[in-house]
């Protein structure tokens, strides 16, 4: 192990605690995180039965030759059955648009998230309940203006796909699709092979959820995730997800795998790993500073 | 220092960990008090996060293992243990003593009984005592902890010398330390 630097030998032990309460309530005030709460209730409690673990047993060859072999011909019956049927899996879809003006932030519309700020208008409102694809480019007409004095369209909103945003404000826009959506209060939850496309990125996750962080950005929380940054050659798997989409920013932690160009990149726990539309770094866990401005002040 | 030791009656009787509701509001209940002690433990807020996190979902595949006759919370802070020794092996970062870990478990502990019991919680207080400190060493904390600098450039800032600034910074923490342990302490009924 590595020993502590001597200028935190010295520290009092009961010291520790209250640095910790310190760092913590700094970052995070009197309230709960409601970031990792949501976390630790998706893995938990809210773990859909039918969520498949990323951790798979080892299985040896008999055993993934029968399981195979089982698993394509559940497979073709289940494709039987659901061609055989006068309908086809649809998903739901939910489009968000966001207008960001020159204070750099963004919301969600609070018609459709009534809890949030808003410092910026979002120029339309995602659908409400579940869109049937097929019909999805008709339900795009049919977005209405949400009122304020600061949009950012040149023109006035009207349905019709030529007036959609400029391209620097299309980039703010994204689609999340899911077997399954849930609207409950501030948030909304996708289970189900849900899927992120923005222009920059598209993210698979088992879940996804779009609520108010407590500030005026929206946020999107998403576990066991696969994200592929095509354009930059980028592929990163990991636990859990968050992503600014006014500022275009993913912070992933318990990154299992992340390839960049160059090939494989290890990161441990408590790595957290930023990705922008044009860069990634990684934040290490910082060796904190027991108030010690320099380690040589103290003599 | 004043701890409060942790009884069964501490805990909410209606929480049993093996409901999934009840299991919520633990994870609402406790999850603030271990960041603290995985923090304190860590040192690192990403990993105490990742660990905390981690040990609710062990506790919650073994909680029917768990005795609901033990204290849910002590239970908790023993996965975090685990979890961070865990990510000490693999890491080969730092390690503490059995009586630091003790004094950092037994502050977290007393926190834990407390805002179970009275629903008092540790950042409430802690508000309060940082509101009693002398105007020095609240400028300080909060240029140090509060605005992120580090010590050097609190020191710059307040134009004061780096070694004063470690000083402040400690007795600062000595009487938050103080006013938090004072503030646990039963209170008498009028």
């Amino acid at each position: 192990m590595t020993p502590l630097p001597d200028s935190e030998n010295t520290v009092e032990s009961g010291e520790r605690f209250i640095n910790a309460a310190l760092q913590e309530h700094a970052r995070n005030g009197c309230g709960s995180d409601d970031e990792l709460v949501h976390r630790i209730l998706s893995e938990t409690v809210n773990k859909s039965e039918l969520r498949v673990r990323t951790e798979r047993p080892r299985l040896d060859r008999k055993t993934m030759f029968v399981g195979s072999v089982a698993v394509a011909a559940l497979l073709a019956l289940t494709v039987l059955i659901l061609s055989s049927l006068p309908f086809s899996g649809e998903r739901g879809t939910d489009e968000f648009f966001l207008s960001v003006d020159a204070a750099n932030a963004g919301s969600i519309d609070d018609t459709f998230l009534p809890g949030l700020q808003k410092r910026v208008t979002i120029t339309a409102q995602p659908f409400e309940g579940t869109v049937d694809p097929v019909s999805s480019a008709s339900q795009l007409d049919t977005i209405e203006l949400s009122a304020g004095s600061d949009l950012q369209f040149l023109e006035p909103f009207s349905p019709s796909l030529e007036t959609f945003p400029t391209r620097s404000e299309r980039q703010r826009s994204f689609r999340i699709s899911a077997d399954k959506i849930d609207r409950s209060g501030d948030s909304i939850y996708y289970t189900g092979n849900v899927v992120v496309e923005h222009d920059e990125f598209r993210i698979e996750a088992e879940d996804v959820t779009v609520h108010r962080d407590g500030s005026d950005r929206p946020q999107v929380l998403a576990n066991i995730v696969r994200v592929e940054q095509p354009t930059v050659n980028r592929s990163v798997i990991a636990r859990s997800l968050t992503f600014d989409p006014v500022a275009v920013e993913m912070r992933l932690t318990g990154v299992y795998q992340f390839s960049a160009g160059t090939g494989q990149h290890d990161l441990e726990l408590g790595d957290t790993l930023v990705l922008t539309a044009s860069a990634y770094t990684v934040e290490n866990p910082k060796s904190f500073e027991y108030a010690t401005p320099s380690p040589d002040s103290s003599n | 220092m004043s701890i409060v030791p942790i009884s069964e009656n501490d805990q909410p009787e209606e929480l049993d960990p093996k409901r999934p509701e009840d299991f919520t509001a633990l994870v609402k209940l406790h999850h603030s008090d271990l960041l603290v002690y995985g923090q304190a433990l860590a040192r690192d807020s990403a990993t105490a996060r990742d660990i905390v996190q981690e040990a609710f979902i062990v506790a919650y595949e073994k909680v029917h293992t768990f005795d609901v006759t033990r204290d849910f919370a002590t239970w908790m802070r023993g996965i975090v243990r685990n979890k961070w020794r865990e990510w000490l092996r693999k890491n080969k970062k730092y390690d503490l003593s059995d009586n630091e870990v003790a004094r950092i478990d037994a502050d977290v502990a007393a926190w834990q009984a407390n805002h179970a019991a009275a629903g008092s919680p540790l950042f409430s207080a802690l508000e309060d005592c940082l509101d009693k400190l002398p105007e020095t060493l609240r400028e300080t904390v909060d240029a140090f902890y509060y605005e992120g600098r580090t010590g050097d450039e609190v020191s710059e800032v307040l134009g004061v010398a780096p070694a004063a600034i470690r000083k402040r910074l400690q007795r600062a923490r000595t009487l938050l330390k103080q006013c938090l342990d004072s503030k646990l302490e039963p209170e008498e009924e009028s």
